[in-house]
This record gives structure tokens, sequence and C-alpha cells, in this order.
């Protein structure tokens, strides 16, 4: 019994040898599965992944990664507080429920999870429409400057870096072609209702909203 | 109007289509590459407008988010999904075929039915399936009975010593993709009876193995296999 624990468990690479497992071993399969400290990114894709797998705690880290975004962005839309913590509740049962199928390849996790929340706050608030007389003073407010919404931001450092990055972003763009973007982004207006809010012809929002995009992508050097 | 939808992808990415709209775009990214492209590169820009606008929530939305998903069911990965993400880590070879990849779903599918009983371990030693593997090891005796079909699997153990204040024994299901978590135990008077509920997506078990691990377990092992046996 005690004679034989000698298979090589881990290593294909070492020829079956006789020694057990050791530190060294451990330490060469760490760096094969990157379980060293990771970036906040790749910590994301690791704790959604084992979300998707069913990992209740590994998905409360990954709430801990992006709640301030998904909730940032659901309050942006909606502008009323106790509305947007029902959405993000909302919005968070999906996350887990589509967590099995979220493929890193095609986008950040807080990319993924940004794209879920807008989605979901835009349809509630304009199947709510009627029901709310809605206040579009604050959607023109570019994210750097606070409005009353705003007033809870998060002090995480990671924001504070992407908010100087969008607003420095946004400064790219043209007047018009920023008032769109925000208006519809953050507005949560669809680009007709963008165009009768300004007073101009629908085509001309549509290709506003194309060409700020394509310099805010250019600006932001999103990988191809 | 075909050159027009193209255009579509920034309102399409922005949420700032008509419902109508949506779904003409959405079937039409199904048979357009550029649009896919385009609406890829800029969701990252909308990930970013969304991150600028970054706020912290109520702290007690955790606990009420954490308490629902602990009551909801998750959608089963796509077969594209679990191929690509199988992919990734290391073996190609055993996605190689169609028939591994249906293999892969049906053993995903039987498990994620398995989390929903409440089994014993009973229920797994007298699994059809099952299997019994003893592990070799310097002290005492442990087996691993393990039943695929119900991803379970039972730690029975006799004579193993103590692993010490603050301390546990953690179990590894060893596959392709390196040793995976399968759960902690820490004998009782040397004894262990311990059902544990295998990760669906680990590759089959090519072994197992036992370390001993602080309280609480390590993701990867951190010590010597103490106890050992390939399947
Ligand atoms: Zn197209």
């Amino acid at each position: 019994m005690t004679s034989d624990v000698g298979r090589h468990p881990f290593g294909r690479d070492t020829g079956g040898a006789t020694a057990r497992a050791t530190m060294d071993d451990v330490a060469r399969l760490r760096i094969l599965r990157s379980a060293e400290p990771a970036d906040p990114r790749t910590q994301a894709v690791e704790a959604l992944h084992a979300a998707g797998r069913g990992d209740e705690q590994a998905f409360a880290r990954f709430y801990d990664l992006v709640a301030p975004t998904v909730f940032g962005t659901v309050l942006r839309v909606v502008r009323n507080r106790s509305f947007a913590e029902e959405i993000t509740q909302e919005v968070f049962v999906e996350l887990w429920r589509l967590a099995p199928r979220y493929d890193s390849e095609r986008g950040s996790p807080t990319t993924w999870a940004a794209t879920i929340a807008h989605r979901r706050a835009v349809d509630r608030v304009r199947s709510e429409e009627s029901a709310r007389a809605r206040d579009d003073r604050h959607a023109r407010d570019v994210p750097a400057e606070r409005d009353e919404v705003a007033e809870a931001v998060t002090e995480h450092a990671a924001a504070e870096y992407d908010r100087a990055r969008v607003a420095k972003a946004l400064e790219q763009l043209t007047d018009v072609q920023r008032e769109a973007v925000t208006l519809a982004y953050y507005g949560g207006h669809t680009y007709r209702e963008v165009a009768s809010l300004l007073d101009t012809p629908e085509g001309t929002v549509k290709t506003r909203i194309r060409d700020g995009l394509i310099k805010l992508r250019d600006y932001l050097e999103v990988p191809a | 109007m075909s050159d027009d939808v193209h255009h579509l992808a920034a309102a399409y990415t922005l949420d700032a289509l008509d419902p109508d709209e949506r779904a003409m775009f959405e079937a039409h990214l199904d048979d357009c590459e550029r649009c896919r492209v385009e609406v890829a590169e800029f969701g990252e820009v909308a990930g970013s407008l969304a991150g600028a606008a970054a706020t912290t929530p109520p702290p007690a939305m955790r606990d009420r988010v954490l308490a629902e998903i602990a009551e909801t069911r998750q959608d089963r990965p796509t077969v594209r999904h679990l191929a690509e993400t199988r992919r990734r880590p290391r073996s190609a070879m055993l996605l190689a075929t169609a028939a591994a990849i249906v293999g892969l779903i049906a053993g995903a599918a039987i498990a994620l039915v398995a989390f929903d009983r409440t089994s014993d371990s009973e229920v797994v030693l007298s699994a059809p399936d099952a299997i019994t593997m003893p592990l070799d090891g310097a002290e005492g005796s442990v087996r691993v009975v393990w039943s695929s079909e119900l991803g379970r699997a039972v730690v029975l153990g006799d004579g193993l010593p103590d692993p010490g204040a603050d301390r546990v024994y953690e179990l590894w299901s060893i596959g392709d993709d390196g040793p995976v978590p399968a759960g902690l135990f820490s004998p009782d008077d040397g004894r262990v009876q311990t059902v544990f509920d295998l990760d669906p997506n680990a590759t089959t078990p090519a072994a197992w193995g036992i370390t001993n691990e602080p309280d609480g377990g390590s993701p990867a092992p951190t010590g010597d296999i103490l106890y050992f046996a390939e399947v």
C-alpha cells in the first residue's frame, strides 16, 4: 500500500517518472492553468466560466466585478433608483441563467453584462413609456459630469479610469455626434426619438450615431 | 435599402432601433459577417460607455441577487459553446469528433438533473454504472465510488490521519484539463463517507487524487498527492 503511490498524476511530459506530485509540479501546473493573480478581465472570465458550471460563489465574485457597471447603466437609462434596483436584480438573474452560454471570444464579461443590462433597461422603459414622463435633460450630460442620478457614482479606481478614458474619447466627437450617441445610449432613445427630440432628419441622426461610434471605436482602440 | 441595412449596426448596438427594425437587423446579422464584426466592435464601445456610468449598487442587492439565483435553474450550454470552451484549455483531441461533443452534452444534461435530487451516498453506491477505485496512500484506506451517470462520487475512508488544525482533505478529479476540485472532507475518528457533486463540465477523470489543504480548500493542489489512483 505504501510503496507505489508513484505514478505522476499530473505530468504528461515527465514520462511517467517515479516521483509524486510535488510543489514544483503544482507551480508548473498553476502557470499552465494561469491560476496566478489575474487582471480584472481574466478574473471576470474565470468567475463567469465557473458560474456557468453552477458555482454560486463564483457568481458572487462576478457580481462584485460587474455590479457597478450594470447598476450604473440601468440607472442612467431609467433615471429612478428603485426602478433601477428592480431591473438590476432581473438582469443578474438573467446573467446567471445565461452564464453557461457566455463565450469569452465574443467580448469581455463586463461588455456582455452591460449589453444585457442596457437592452433590458431600454425595453422596460419603453414598455412603460406612457406611464412615465421622462426628463431628457440628463441624458445629454456626458458621463464625466455627474448629475443627480450619478451622485452615488462608484469610487472604484477602474471605474474612474473608464470615466476619464470615455470622457476623453467623447471629446473627439463633434457636438452633434456626441449629443446623438449619448441621447441614444444613456438616454435610452431610439434614433427616431432622437431625431424628433432634436428636430433633425432621421437619416442625419443615424449617420451621426454611426460616425460617432466609429470615432469612439478608433479612439478607444477596440481590437478588431 | 440593402446598403442602409449595414448602416444600422451602430444604432442596433446602442439599442436604438424600433422593435421591427431590430428584428429585421437581427435576421440580417445571421447572413452578414461584416455587420457581426461591427456589432462586436461597437459592443466593446458600448461596454466602455457602460463602465463610465458605473455606480455602486445598494449593498443589500447582493444578497437578494444571490438568494434568487440559488433558486434559478440555468440554461444549458449550447453545443458550439461547449466545443469552444472545452477546446481552449487544452484538449482538442477529446472534441475531435461530433460523437465526443454529443457525449459531453448528454453527460452535462444528466449531471444537471442529478443536481436537483437530494441523493445520498447509497444512491451512488448502488448506481448501475458505479465504479469503485481504491486509492493508494500511506495511511489507512480510501475508495472513491463514482457514477458518471449521476455525476456524483462518494469518498469512503477508514483509518485516515487527522488532516491537522485548520486543514482539510481535498478530492481531485484529474482529467485532461488537470486536477479539478471535487470536494472537501474531514474524517471523523479516521472515517469518512461523503458524497460530492461532480463538475458537469470537467473532463472524464483519468485519475483521482487527495491532498491536504488549508481550511476551505484550494482551487489547485498546493501539496503532495497523498492518495492516488488511475482509472
Ligand atoms: Zn450587414
